[in-house]
């Protein structure tokens, strides 16, 4: 695919679509470019990629960082020198991209370091109250003089005020956003909780009492953000593998000025009118209409369609689709804003809007949560204050300690924990979550829709028909070594070992021909081998030579390998399947079949596939969407949860919620399984607290609550959580 | 136990030490690449003896 930057290319000619010379940055005299590099794993990768950039004379510092795969490289000079430095790291084996911010969906570097932050406070605050409270309650079982306590408690609440205000601030702020928006979060009794706890205990303390709790708040405050600072790290290694993905697929478009240099603009700027050139492998920017050239388009990506259709000058390209076997010179016929992918993206957004966002189960259980703990303190308050002699202040205390020792360190702690460990396992097994629920989600699935080409089957022919005469294979096969064409690659590929033709000429849209003894031998449709094309609904090709009849070979799109297995897998567990297609019905019903899913539709274009997951919802059903191409993005916005593959069309990748492997469609059994372990284990996590809670709360009630009392719970509690959790990354069994 | 006015305040000056450290370590970008630095240390450029 990657054409420009060949090694020993001349970086003096007109620059390719992926010049990255609009990307530098000027400082003066320096100039900076931020590069992707993708491949790059190791010391050895950093060593030769830093070396060879720093062996140039102009380059005055490079820098690659690892874990986001970005290079940073400094040069003084021209900045059109971006593009042989650029093309210097790909000689080495690495594919580049620019660094675009505006594909980045938000600076995950400030928040990562802001979590950092948070949890530094909180851990130095815990350990030196916890240091402090462990002194009083030794010194309350001896004889610690009530001075001494005093001031310990004192030195703990100088460090709990302001390390709770700093490093408690993530929570306060959801908090409160959740309650301005009339709804409630799983932040909201941990906010609560948190303030309270310093609150009453500032009071005791003022009031020189027993009952100070800065050591639960601080522990709260430093176990939470334990499990928050992971969950966000996990999660934004998945997101920035999804985003590294889009932009090493964006690229620019090459437009031809009415002088006849060639400019590269990026996909955006391009207006109606402006011709644009697509080399043969490359994609199409933009719609529009050729001026000149005849290829192969490869439009599955784009419409579903398997096999490559031939365009001549006069024909319609739709943009994404790929010149296979010659380059076009196009008139677009529209800007981005109204082609078809700008449709695409439209549907895409409607969709995204009908499925409005989703509660996540930890919010869910904090809705019921939050008021029934809240009226078990009221009641607390309200009978110690009225049945008892013993006032208000020791009313709210027992209130009080009835919120403290309700534990949201556990049930703050029941979700982010199993995730950390279930992204991170399926991370490792290169499955990418985009979005944040999509394992509670994936869990909950009721049907399955898969789109056909490229998902179900490989996207790529195979010959299925071969003709009896080796010889005639033979011949085919040496014939189709010169083409690029993916039905000749298939041919090629079949009989590795036959020797290329001389002077072979390929006929773009028709076939190969080339001379032999006594004539020509002509490989392609049937028209061009001069037969009547056939009415047989398979797709052919012929090869016709002097003296022999003619052969006839049937090539299909073939399911993957994997493909029936997977479908099985769904079918055991008793999961129905649908397969969504844009290609011909007779294809769409032939893989049906061979992969076993009895419901199927064939010919349907986005917005068909968009109401068919419409009426999906409207009969409550959570389907899970399976689709690679471009006219599946908006089928996949709209399913209950969605998967994409990173050999996928950018824009299903950026409506899809998992991003399974290139072309490995086992990963979504395996995602699947995960996934609903992850929500078992995370609802036994939360029966898990709530247990622990429905056992101490009635001591709460009772005034019975002492601050060690309450630090052994919620450690106990925590750890049983945290525990039952690393199992979420257990290899799940029966390996497809 | 007068010690202790002495010794507990050193105690968390000390620990505000370390914060302040971790704080500038972070500005500094050390936290950035993790991967990056854990490869690192196994590039040697920098030895004399690396050099031809």
């Amino acid at each position: 695919m990657s054409l420009a930057y060949l090694p020993g290319a001349s970086f003096d000619d007109a620059p390719g679509p992926r010049s990255v010379c609009g990307f530098v940055e000027s400082e003066g005299a320096t100039r900076r470019l931020h590069l992707l590099v993708e491949g790059a794993h190791c010391a050895a990768c950093i060593g030769a990629i830093e070396g060879r950039l720093t062996a140039d004379p102009c380059v005055t510092g490079a820098r690659l960082n690892l874990a986001l795969r970005r290079l940073s490289v400094e040069w003084q000079g021209e900045a059109r020198h971006a593009d042989a430095l650029a093309g210097a790291v790909e000689a080495l084996g690495y594919k580049v991209a620019p660094f675009d911010p505006a594909h980045l969906a938000q600076l995950d570097a400030d928040t990562g370091r802001e979590w950092l932050r948070a949890l530094a406070i909180s851990a130095f605050a815990s350990s030196n109250v916890m240091m402090l409270s462990l002194a009083v309650w030794a010194g309350q079982a001896q004889d610690m003089a009530p001075g001494t306590q005093a001031l310990f408690q004192w030195l703990a609440a100088l460090v709990t005020v302001p390390a709770v205000a700093l490093a408690g601030r993530p929570f306060f702020r959801s908090a409160l956003r959740a309650v301005r928006a009339g709804h409630s979060n799983i932040d909201v009794p941990i906010a609560l909780s948190l303030l309270l706890t310093v609150l009453i205990s500032l009071i005791e303390l003022a009031r020189q009492g027993r009952d100070v709790y800065f050591d639960s708040a601080t522990a709260l405050l430093f176990v939470l953000l334990v499990g928050r600072t992971l969950d966000f790290r996990v999660r934004a290694r998945s997101r920035s593998a999804v985003e590294r993905l889009l932009m090493l697929k964006a690229h620019g478009a090459a437009v031809c000025r009415q002088d006849g240099t060639v400019e590269v603009l990026p996909a955006e700027a391009i207006r109606a009118g402006m011709v644009v050139l697509v080399r043969a492998g490359e994609r199409v920017p933009v719609d529009g209409t050729v001026i000149e050239g005849k290829t192969e388009l490869d439009v599955a990506i784009v419409t579903g369609e398997s096999l490559p259709q031939a365009v001549a000058p006069g024909a319609r390209v739709l943009a994404g689709s790929v010149a296979l076997t010659g380059p076009l010179r196009l008139r677009a016929s529209a800007g981005v804003e109204d082609s078809h992918l700008a449709d695409i993206a439209r549907l895409v957004e409607r969709a995204e809007r009908t499925r409005g966002p989703g509660v996540v189960l930890a919010d869910r259980v904090a809705r019921v949560w939050t008021p029934v703990i809240h009226g078990v303190a009221l009641a607390t308050l309200c009978g110690w204050w009225l049945f008892t002699e013993s006032g208000l202040a020791v009313a709210l205390l027992h209130a009080v300690s009835v919120l403290i020792i309700a534990c949201p360190c556990a049930i703050g702690l029941a979700v982010p924990a199993v995730q950390v460990v279930a992204t991170g396992a399926l991370l490792k097994r290169g499955i990418l979550l985009r979005a944040g629920d999509a394992l509670e989600r994936l869990a909950r699935i009721d049907l399955v829709a898969f789109d056909k080409t490229g998902t179900l089957t490989s996207g790529a022919p195979r010959i299925t028909l071969w003709p009896e005469d080796t010889e005639a294979i033979h011949l085919a096969a040496a014939l189709a070594a010169a083409s690029s064409h993916p039905v000749a690659r298939a041919l090629h590929a079949a009989h590795p070992d036959a020797k290329p033709l001389h002077d072979c000429e390929e006929v773009p849209g028709e076939g190969l021909r080339a001379p032999f003894a006594g004539g020509e031998i002509r490989l392609g449709r049937a028209a061009f081998c001069g037969l009547a094309p056939a009415n047989a609904p398979e797709s052919e090709v012929w090869l016709a030579r002097p003296g022999h009849p003619p052969a006839r070979f049937v090539f299909e799109d073939t399911p993957r390998p994997e493909a029936a297995r997977v479908a099985a897998a769904f079918a055991d567990a008793g999961l129905p399947m649908a397969i969504l297609s844009g290609d011909r019905p007779e294809a769409v019903a032939r893989l049906a079949e061979a992969v076993g899913i009895g419901e199927w539709q064939g010919d349907l274009r986005p917005r068909d596939k968009l109401a068919r997951l419409e009426a999906w919802r409207r009969q409550e059903r959570r389907v899970l969407m399976v689709g690679d191409g471009l006219n599946d993005a908006p089928a996949l916005a709209a399913a209950h949860v969605s998967a994409s593959f990173t050999h996928g069309a950018p824009a299903s990748q950026s409506a899809a919620d998992i991003v399974l492997p290139s072309g490995d469609l086992a990963a979504l059994p395996q995602a699947w399984r995960a996934a609903r372990r992850a929500r078992a284990i995370i609802v036994q996590n939360l029966v898990l607290a709530a247990l622990y809670n429905i056992a101490l709360i009635p001591v709460a009630v009772l005034g019975l609550v002492t601050p060690l009392g309450a630090a052994i719970a919620m450690a106990a509690s925590s750890l049983t959580v945290t525990l039952n959790a690393l199992r979420a990354g257990a290899p799940a069994e029966g390996r497809l | 136990m007068d010690v202790l006015l002495f010794l507990v305040p050193i105690a968390l000056a000390l620990g505000t030490l370390g914060l302040a450290a971790f704080f500038w370590t972070l500005r500094a970008g050390q936290y950035d690449d993790l991967d990056g630095a854990a490869a690192r240390v196994l590039l040697d450029d920098d030895s004399p003896e690396a050099a031809p």
